[in-house]
């Protein structure tokens, strides 16, 4: 988990060109949205696309997006229990 | 009716931004000239800047500094012009086009990618909810923005913020140089005006001007004449039009001070170039300043701002003149660009 941690975030630093950042500085519980990272609805379409490509996972329902884009964490244990 | 310069910023393959006169010492390129950029993160914030490629951050940032200079109390207008637009956003939205086979793309390059991009984000920084132009004119497309400019003015707008703006990625570079855009032996910018084979300079820039209706204490030149044609017809008829113009202008040949050339060192498009300055303007200051800036669609912007520079300090460098010529005084320069004997444009800025 840790490792696929690690990996996600260096995937969404460099799929959002979050230049200056490094995986260090995210915090894996902290909100993506609004705070946090400050992301948008632009950057939801990038991660959403990100799971598609780097983990062959197609969201079917847009309304899932809310709870597994909420942290790098809900992400990541999306991930694990979704990759194909 | 006068119509005045009170803003001009220009970020150039030299130093040249915030610079209040022309650098003296060029920056010599072998290849393409690319823009000398200023620290953006004075310009925009991290989170910001990570939708923005070169050129969007290139102009944001020219346009706030001449904003900023004009010190004007509303921007009514934004016109800029813009011969390729967001070249590097372009060129990714395409090329992963091609690597997903065309499945879903991300939106960003695509939202970037688009001319009006340049002028859209000046209206949001600036919260400018009038008129917003972008103008896709090849080599025309600065001096297109420029007209744009100046009917807006005469309809009644105070202050209109006209962009000239290109750029060159790696990519685009190699792409021209199969159609045999650039030269192909060795050459550098400096060498522009002393070249007798085809081919020209790449270059970039990104230029922005206050054209406003009230003369001020920041106030560069007036604008007395833009004139434009698509092809020549002959000099004779050339001549006598522009005659014709200046003298609705209230100016004659005599009056013009100062004529800086678009050249770019290609053998072929320089033809008309010489044309003109050997038949129409033998007598005259001849200047040329693309080995500053490059060939691009909107170099012409880089002229301008050449010119309120020479206006403003009553200097023109020895390395933007051609020939032995000098005058103490500069009150009017004119600009001439074209491409191939395609899109004439003649400027005639003068000193108020």
């Amino acid at each position: 988990m840790d490792s696929l941690i690690r990996q996600l975030k260096e995937q969404i630093i460099d799929h959002l060109n979050l230049e200056g950042l490094s995986p260090d500085d995210i915090n894996e519980k902290e909100p993506l949205f609004g705070e946090g990272l400050g992301l948008d609805s632009i950057d939801a379409l990038e991660l959403t696309l990100l799971l598609e490509r780097g983990y062959g996972i197609k969201l079917e329902n847009p309304q899932e997006g809310k709870k597994i884009f909420q942290s790098v964490e809900t992400m990541a244990e999306y991930i694990q229990h979704n990759k194909k | 009716m006068a119509i005045y310069i009170n803003g001009a910023q220009a970020i150039s393959p030299q130093n040249t931004f915030l610079s209040p006169e022309i650098p003296k010492d060029l920056i010599k390129y072998d290849g393409m000239m690319q823009n000398v950029l200023p620290d953006f993160k004075n310009y925009f914030n991290p989170i910001e800047m990570r939708r923005m490629s070169r050129i969007i951050k290139c102009s944001s940032a020219a346009a706030a500094e001449c904003i900023n200079e004009a010190e004007i109390d509303t921007l009514n207008a934004i016109a800029v012009g813009t011969g390729l637009g967001c070249l590097e956003d372009t060129e990714k939205f395409l090329n992963k086009m091609i690597d997903t086979n065309e499945g879903m793309l991300t939106p960003t390059t695509f939202i970037q990618s688009t001319h009006n991009t340049l002028a859209g984000k000046i209206a949001i920084d600036y919260k400018c909810t009038g008129a917003n132009f972008t103008y896709a004119h090849k080599t025309i497309s600065f001096e297109s923005a420029l007209l744009e400019a100046i009917l807006l003015i005469k309809e009644g707008n105070k202050n209109i913020l006209v962009g000239g703006v290109d750029e060159i990625t790696p990519e685009n570079y190699n792409l021209r140089k199969h159609i045999d855009h650039w030269k192909e032996e060795p050459y550098n910018n400096l060498d522009v005006c002393n070249s007798n084979t085809p081919g020209t300079v790449a270059g970039e820039g990104a230029a922005y001007f206050m054209i406003s209706a009230d003369k001020t204490k920041n106030t560069y030149a007036e604008i007395k004449m833009v004139e434009l044609y698509h092809r020549s017809n002959g000099i004779s008829a050339l001549s006598k039009n522009l005659n014709n113009r200046l003298q609705d202008a209230g100016l004659s040949f005599d009056d013009i001070d100062l004529v800086l050339f678009g050249y770019n060192g290609d053998s072929i498009s320089d033809t008309y170039y010489h044309q003109v300055k050997d038949m129409i303007f033998d007598n005259h200051v001849h200047g040329y300043y693309k080995h500053y800036c490059g060939e691009y669609d909107t170099s012409a912007s880089f002229g301008v701002w050449m010119a309120t520079r020479i206006i403003k300090q009553n200097d023109v460098p020895e390395n933007v003149i051609l020939g032995k010529r000098k005058k103490d005084k500069i009150n009017n320069v004119l600009l001439y660009n074209q491409e191939n004997n395609k899109n004439h444009s003649f400027i005639v800025l003068s000193a108020c």
